[in-house]
């Protein structure tokens, strides 16, 4: 029985490696940026130069690759920008995925594109 | 203990069913990336997308979800659904098989040139759709699953593969496939392959030929296990080239306007049979097991046809024929159905077969090379009269026959004809063994153009209006037991043709008829009684006794009528004397006779005393 047990336990172990439940699709963008975004249930859409994964919008073309891993890897965050970043955003978008000017945002929240960066903001 | 242990089995179960899957929509094709396999996936440009090595244009993409699908690997599965179909990919296979779907038409085109992760690509089809196909293009060999599929395809072949390499086509278990194509199309067939196809699978698989063939390969097709029913074929039912092998499972052709199975030359030359078939091209035919049931009814059509050789060591084989002769412009002869027919050789060493040919000039078995008979049982009838198409273009309905020389060693062999002869061959008989019983209405029972040796097993010739065994050359009986009825005069039972001669060293010899052959004395030759009867009919017992010893019996088969008149003659020692009319001549020779003693024989209830000789002066 001890070793029937042993065994058991050791086939779980080989199972849950092999399985390895990926909780998180994590996509890497040009800067470095990691989100990611939970997979249970996920569907991502293209709608021009934008996809829509679960409730994140990314800008196509500043995405490196994605891969699914097992945690959250996400190192953005909410930051604070100025308008010096406005001025120097190349697209702007809101989570409906249309392209917006700097003058038209609104409360709600962006996704700002620049040359070097990708930020998500919060227009309060 | 216990709930731990279960507990434990519960989360062995659970954890077997985990994983997640990429699913990448583009149109109807879906790619299935276990995330376990996916590893980085790279975008360039912000217009593609590389997954394993498959590049998804973005703008392509319908959309892209992660789910707990299954994926096998290897596998591309397309689900047919009337109007339409999707096909779902495996992602390791992804990127060498690119999907055009066009209603439910379904197209592949295949690219590797080699097994992917050790295994060949498997296409599983399923649903049904009334407008619908599935076609398939590459360079390696693979496998297409036929998954209670049921599929028309009204404008062409319902599947066309030109992949030129081996494809396996599998019914899967307990499954039910049927497969029809469209009228006046210019597809090949039903099933169409360039390539050599494997038939396999314990399913089953209907196929309906409506332009051409039900299935046809431009290679060899090897036939086992599976269930397969051909309902119609404007052309044969199952046509290929190099050779065509079944090895097991339930063959049923039907509805077909030539041939059930036909086999030709792909080359010019024939390799003959090679080691497990590697690289032949034979034009053979090989039935190895299983069941076979053909019927043909087009006029000089052939159950199963070998431009080659023609091989039957086992299964059960029921073969019915019956169209009619035809003239053949090409070949500028008349030509007779056949239940087989090969252009060479033919060999039977097993099996049970059922073959029954009833149209104008059809023939059983026809091999125009040389027949080898070492096993099996065979049961051969023809019932039609001789087709003529000119005085020098007929064709005869024999049961029998063979161009070349005919070598029976076993087997039980019952062959019947009403017109013509029901065991003819074209060069010499040779008959060691089985048991041979031939039965002809009006020609004779069994006839050799060359010499014909008897030299073991059970032999019987009864012919009602012909010799019972005629050889138009030599004729040597050296051992077995032969039993020969002939009509009356001027037929035979036994009969050598003029300026050849009967010579008998051995064997049991009966030979009942208007008249009998003379036996020329030889070195050897084994002793004769000879009588006459006007009362010999079927089922009479024939026995030679010395004294209470009883040397040979025999009964005169059930099928012998000797209707017609005819001279009787018998001489020295015989009833019913030479010169008599409608007197029967009986010749008997056996074992432990000697020359100059009298033996007695009796026929039915008739008994004489006759001397034996070592020669007869007969006809």
């Amino acid at each position: 029985m001890r070793k029937l047990l042993l065994s058991l336990m050791i086939l779980i172990g080989i199972l849950t490696a092999k399985a390895a439940n990926f909780g998180y699709l994590t996509f890497e963008m040009t800067g470095g940026e990691k989100v990611s975004v939970p997979t249970e249930s996920l569907k991502m859409t293209i709608s021009g130069t934008t996809m829509i994964a679960g409730t994140k919008t990314f800008v196509i073309a500043n995405l490196v690759k994605m891969y699914f891993s097992t945690s959250d890897e996400s190192t953005t965050d909410v930051d604070r920008i100025d308008s010096t970043t406005l001025d120097e955003a190349e697209e702007i978008y809101d989570l409906k995925g249309q392209r917006v000017t700097g003058t038209q945002m609104r409360k709600g929240v962006y996704i700002i594109g620049t040359k070097n960066k990708t930020y998500k903001i919060v227009v309060k | 203990m216990r709930r731990l242990f279960a507990f434990i089995i519960s989360l062995v179960l659970t954890i077997t069913a985990m994983g997640q899957t990429l699913n990448v929509k583009v149109g109807n094709v879906v790619y299935q990336f276990p995330a376990t396999q996916t590893g980085d996936m790279t975008y360039a440009d912000g217009t593609t997308l590389d997954i394993m090595g498959k590049t998804f244009t973005l703008s392509d993409v319908s959309s892209m979800t992660v789910d707990d699908t299954e994926v096998t690997d290897n596998l591309v599965k397309v689900e047919y659904d009337g109007a339409s179909a999707m096909v779902y990919v495996a992602g390791n296979v992804a990127r060498y098989v690119t999907p055009t779907v066009d209603g439910a038409h379904v197209g592949i085109e295949q690219t590797n040139t080699d097994a992917v992760d050790g295994d060949e690509i498997t296409y599983q089809l399923s649903g049904s759709s009334t407008e619908g196909s599935f076609s398939l293009a590459g360079s390696y060999k693979c496998t297409i699953a036929l998954a209670d599929v049921t599929l028309t395809n009204p404008s062409g072949a319902a599947i066309n593969i030109t992949n030129s390499k081996r494809i396996q086509l599998s019914a899967k278990k307990n499954t039910t496939n049927t497969l029809t194509d469209g009228a006046n199309g210019e597809q090949k067939g039903c099933i169409y392959s360039k390539g050599q196809l494997q038939i396999q699978g314990n399913g089953t698989l209907n196929v309906a030929g409506n332009t051409n063939h039900a299935i046809k390969s431009g290679d060899y097709i090897a036939l086992k296990n599976l269930t397969l029913n051909i309902t119609k074929a404007v052309g044969d039912g199952i046509s290929c080239n190099e050779y065509f092998l079944m090895e097991s499972g339930t063959v049923t052709i039907n509805g077909v306007g030539d041939d059930g199975i036909q086999c030709d030359l792909d080359g010019t030359t024939s390799t003959g049979e090679t080691t497990d078939h590697d690289d032949e091209d034979s034009g053979n035919l090989y039935v190895e097991g299983g069941t076979l049931n053909v019927t043909t009814t087009a006029a000089a059509s052939k159950g199963l046809k070998a431009a080659g050789d023609l091989y039957v060591k086992d299964g059960t084989l029921t073969i019915n024929t019956s169209g009619n002769g035809t003239y053949d412009s090409t070949d500028r002869d008349a030509k007779g159905c056949a239940c087989l027919k090969s252009d060479a050789n033919m060999e039977i060493s097993g099996g049970t077969l059922t073959l029954k040919s009833i149209g104008s000039g059809g023939k059983c078995i026809k091999a125009d090379g040389t027949l080898t008979i070492s096993n099996g049982t065979i049961n051969a009838t023809t019932t039609g009269s001789q087709y003529k198409y000119s005085s020098s273009a007929t064709a005869s309905p024999k049961a029998i026959k063979s161009d070349g020389n005919m070598t029976i060693t076993g087997g039980e062999i019952t062959a019947n004809a009403k017109s013509h002869e029901a065991i003819e061959a074209k060069g010499s008989i040779t008959i060691s063994g089985g048991t041979v019983k031939a039965v002809s209405t009006s020609d004779d029972a069994i006839n050799s153009a060359k010499e014909m040796y008897l030299k073991g097993g059970n032999v019987t010739g009864v012919s009602n209006g012909n010799d019972g065994i005629d050889s138009n050359a030599n004729m040597y009986i050296s051992g077995g037991k032969v039993i020969a009825c002939g009509a009356r005069a001027p037929e035979c039972g036994l009969d050598a043709a003029e300026r050849y001669y009967l010579y008998i060293t051995g064997g049991t010899v009966m030979a009942i008829g208007g008249g009998n052959n003379s036996v020329t004395s030889t070195s050897g030759s084994q002793c004769l009684l000879s009588t006459s009867s006007s009362s010999a009919s079927a089922n009479t017992a024939v026995s030679v006794k010395n004294g209470s010893s009883t040397l040979a019996s025999f009964t005169i088969p059930a099928e012998y009528s000797t209707s017609s008149s005819g001279r009787g003659f018998g001489p020295g020692g015989g009833f019913g004397p030479g010169g008599g009319s409608g007197g029967l001549s009986c010749l008997i020779s056996c074992p432990g006779l000697t020359s100059g003693s009298s033996y007695t024989v009796s026929i039915g209830s008739s008994s004489a005393s006759c001397k034996a000789s070592t020669s007869y002066s007969g006809r």
